[in-house]
């Protein structure tokens, strides 16, 4: 984690100036655990309401809601990583976002922040290392808050595209 | 195609395929079964041709050749040089399948067998020669007009072609040259001068056109001369939008004026175009190019749209067609006998005049939606509005009535905006004759379809998925329902070709559709005892005869002892009544043995709403289709009948009922209190099932969600709805679910 330190002390507000591409994401927080996803997927963020569950549903999939009109699967966030299923309640905050074509809501604890972080500074994830499902993250960023883990939607819940 | 434009393009002439395609293919069956008339032919003729042109213009090559010879071989039937024989027809309806094949293909961008289509080509090719050879006397005026369709295009290839490749036109017209000058081998043509004033209006640049591309591509036609007519304006009145100037076109062609008409029918709805001088009189070459234009009432879109700005022109031309001695002896002809129908025609098709528009069906998609949205928030406020109304008083009844109105309202808006998504079952029915004349030639039967109430209009949402039930029941009658050949058909005093009937028609608020054929009916002896093998039914069982026919709907039940490349791969009538049943459907058989068998799919003219049945299982709700239920019970402990197995059966009025535990199978948290609510249901394909559910809420229309658009396919559960408060409810699809149980419930008792 030495390395993260020293990136600690370029904030993303002058990283800006020296260089690449600016991102944006969305951060939120689960077990106090800070995750970002690209404020482009993201379409909306709804506080949490009773879902309808689906038979044989995945383990860490809460069912699904009525998005004005629409119908969304929510996965839990904190069970996607092995957790236990999140106690929902009225604070908990479901992100709707796009996976391919596809709209999907993830339950997590709160929504934190919006970040701008310079291409170049987000690093990469440690591979081979016993650290859980890390292939469901892109990178790491550090913030003056701490690291944010930015996640890769597509492979953390995996749609299928309409083939059959 | 990376480029977004261009694929729109493609993605618009390839929908408009479609559409011609199911026109081509109603034409051609018209004419096979003589039941055409003049206009058939031209309407075919159109069809073909306007595919070509589009073809064409994103360089489908196998297509524009194919359609290219298909359309000359139209031509020659349309001016009278070919005799549309019983053979002959048979292979345009070929064709016309072909056509499909190649769009299909040009579409997905896959190959295609080419043996098929040269040996198609050839027989094409032939017809062609021999229409040509048929007539002496008139040779050179029918290799001219030959070649007219194509060269039609070359026009049309050189500006669509242009805007995107400046070579691409060349080829064809090479093509059209090469043609032309095997002709004069042959038969040597002297030319003519033929002078044409081209006067554009004011659209002419704003719709695309460009008059040095005319002129360019008029050179392969033998142009000899251009002369600008008209003034430029002063600067300070040009508007570069208008084109001012109009031009002669002089050429010193071999070709027929009826060609060169061809050549400039594209812009005849966008500039003026006179004949003039030339070797023919004024006013007859004039006529005949108006004549040409209505007569063949175009080739295309864009000349059906050409029609109405000459028709000012026609209204005084009528006097004088039958004194015509036209030139294009062919043209006046087809005007003479054609006028109605080209009349009708522009009326209905042409853009200007909006009767009809076309709509991208995701937009009404959304106005369908957004209906079933207020209609969801209509449910939550009446909904509400019971709870307070006890308090509210004489406020309270007031807007009762008001939330009633607006409910009744809100009704009529949703059939209403139901009714624009409502299309005529043609468009999938017309693809049907080609299934069954595929199927006549893998099983060497001979076959006639019939269609009925092709215009029975259903939404768009059924439409789509009819076509593949259809094919398979088509199939199966066919291979099963018909006799085994022609001989056997005539041993039994029928005649040697078999008749299959599709009809559809409207039975309050469903859709029938009928599939008779006057076939074997169904050979219950063969499917008794196939049913026996399969373990289906046991020896004992005594059946009646009805239900043996319904065996074939049983899942796994095939008598197809040899499978063949038509049926019994396996996919049986069981998928089919599963598909139906499905969609809210359901599958009646009659058989009539020796005489024929009778299928009736009956079908909710939408998929977009449902009549459902609320019930309570667990802690949630859901919603039962109410076409399933038959009828609710109360469960009498002493009518729970256990099975070794683990299964649990109820005893209902001396029957046996397969009883289902809907918590179990949904894995919905089971309440600790035992429930003694059934309700039965007819899944179709395993008959009646009780399920028991902890309540039952009531019976009230529901707005169909998929589940798949966001998620994927859910076993057990054919969709979702929103109810009044917001809540998504899942829709069982009760013969999935069975499915479910009989693995859940044994696994459950495994743990």
């Amino acid at each position: 984690m030495s390395e993260f330190a020293e990136i600690l002390d370029t904030p993303d507000k002058n990283g800006a100036a020296a260089t690449g591409p600016i991102r944006q994401y969305v951060t939120f927080l689960v077990d106090e655990r800070s995750y970002g996803v690209d404020i482009n997927l993201v379409r909306e963020i709804k506080q949490w309401t009773p879902t309808t569950t689906l038979p044989n549903q995945p383990h860490y999939t809460r069912g699904v809601l009525n998005l004005r009109g629409t119908i969304v699967p929510v996965h839990d966030l904190r069970a996607r990583f092995g957790g236990m299923l999140t106690e929902a309640t009225e604070v908990h905050v479901v992100v709707i976002v796009w996976i391919g074509s596809k709209t999907v809501g993830i339950l997590v604890d709160a929504v934190s922040d919006i970040i701008s972080v310079p291409a170049d500074e987000i690093r990469p994830v440690p591979s081979g290392q016993s650290l859980g499902d890390m292939s469901a993250l892109n990178g790491l960023v550090n913030t003056e808050n701490g690291m944010v883990a930015l996640l890769d939607l597509n492979t953390l819940f995996p749609v299928e595209e309409d083939s059959f | 195609m990376d480029d977004d434009d261009d694929f729109d393009f493609q993605a618009l002439f390839f929908e408009e395929c479609n559409e011609l395609l199911g026109t081509l293919q109603e034409h051609l069956n018209q004419l096979a079964d003589g039941t055409g008339d003049e206009e058939t032919v031209h309407a075919a003729f159109r069809a073909v041709h306007s595919v070509k042109g589009g073809a064409a213009a994103f360089g489908f090559d196998q297509l524009i050749s194919f359609a290219h010879i298909f359309e000359t071989v139209m031509d020659l039937i349309r001016s009278d040089q070919l005799d549309p024989t019983d053979e002959i027809n048979q292979i345009l309806l070929r064709s016309g399948d072909m056509m499909e094949v190649l769009i299909e293909a040009a579409q997905t961008g896959t190959s295609i067998d080419e043996e098929r289509i040269s040996v198609l080509r050839e027989e094409l090719e032939d017809l062609a020669k021999n229409g040509g050879a048929s007539e002496g006397d008139d040779a050179p005026s029918d290799e001219a007009a030959d070649p007219e369709a194509p060269q039609a295009d070359n026009g049309g290839l050189e500006l669509f072609s242009d805007a995107s490749d400046d070579t691409a036109g060349t080829p064809d017209a090479k093509h059209g040259a090469h043609e032309a000058t095997e002709e004069d081998a042959n038969t040597p043509v002297p030319t003519q001068e033929i002078a044409v004033r081209f006067l554009p209006e004011q659209e002419f640049f704003s719709s695309g056109h460009d008059p040095l591309r005319l002129i360019r591509s008029a050179r392969s036609l033998g142009l000899t001369s251009v002369e600008v007519q008209g003034q430029v304006p002063t600067l300070d009145s040009f508007d570069p939008n208008n084109c001012p100037l109009g031009w002669e076109l002089v050429f010193d062609t071999d070709k027929g004026e009826e060609e060169l008409d061809a050549f400039f029918e594209i812009y005849s709805h966008i500039a003026t175009i006179e004949f003039i001088g030339g070797e023919q009189d004024v006013d007859e070459a004039e006529l005949s190019s108006v004549q040409d234009a209505n007569g063949s009432a175009g080739a295309g879109d864009d000349a059906a749209q050409a029609a109405p700005s000459s028709a000012p022109e026609d209204a005084k031309k009528p006097a004088a067609a039958p004194s015509g001695g036209a030139p294009s002896a062919d043209g006046a002809a087809r005007t003479a006998t054609a006028p109605p129908a080209a009349g009708d025609q522009p009326a209905k098709r042409s853009a200007g005049s909006t009767k009809s528009l076309r709509v991208e069906l995701s937009r009404i998609d959304r106005l369908v939606n957004l209906v079933g949205e207020m209609l969801i928030t209509q449910a939550g406020i009446a909904q509400k509005l019971m709870e307070i109304q006890s308090q509210a008083g004489e406020d309270g009844m007031e807007m009762g009535h008001n939330v009633d109105a607006m409910s009744r309202q809100l009704r009529e808006l949703q059939e209403s905006v139901m009714a624009i998504r409502a299309q005529p079952v043609k468009s999938v029915f017309s693809r049907m004759p080609r299934v069954v004349r595929d199927l006549a030639d893998k099983l060497g039967k001979e076959a006639r379809l019939t269609l009925e109430g092709e215009h029975t209009e259903v939404d768009a949402t059924v439409i789509e998925e009819l076509a593949e039930p259809l094919t398979h029941m088509l199939r199966n009658s066919m291979d099963h329902g018909l006799e085994p050949n022609s001989e056997a058909r005539e041993q039994v005093g029928k005649p040697r070709v078999g008749n299959i009937k599709l009809a559809a028609e409207h039975r309050g608020e469903r859709v029938i559709i009928t599939i008779e054929d006057d076939g074997r009916g169904v050979n219950r002896e063969r499917v008794h005892k196939k049913a026996i093998e399969q373990g289906l039914v046991s020896a004992e069982d005594s059946l009646a005869p009805e239900e043996v026919d319904m065996l074939i709907f049983h899942p796994g039940f095939s008598t197809a002892e040899q499978v063949s490349s038509v049926s019994g791969r396996g996919v049986g009538m069981d998928v089919v009544k599963k598909k139906i049943v499905s969609l809210g459907g359901r599958v009646a058989l009659e058989s009539n043995p020796g005489k024929g068998t009778r299928f009736e799919i009956t079908l909710p003219l939408t998929l977009a709403v449902m009549d459902g049945m609320t019930i309570v299982v667990g802690d949630q709700k859901f919603i039962l289709p109410l076409s399933s239920v038959v009828e609710a019970l109360h469960i009498d402990e002493n009518a729970r009948k256990h099975l070794p197995s683990g299964d649990v059966l109820l005893e209902r009025r001396g029957e046996f009922l397969r009883l289902i535990d809907l918590r179990r199978v949904l894995s919905t948290p089971v309440t600790e209190h035992e429930v003694d609510m059934a309700i039965v249901v007819d899944t179709e394909t395993d008959g009646l099932v009780a399920l028991i559910v902890d309540e039952l809420i009531g019976q009230r229309q529901i707005v169909l969600k998929s589940l798949e658009a966001n998620f994927r396919r859910v076993e057990g559960i054919s969709g979702a709805t929103i109810l009044g408060d917001g809540q998504v409810a899942l829709i069982l699809d009760v013969p999935s679910l069975l499915g479910m149980s009989g693995g859940g419930s044994y696994s459950e008792m495994m743990h």
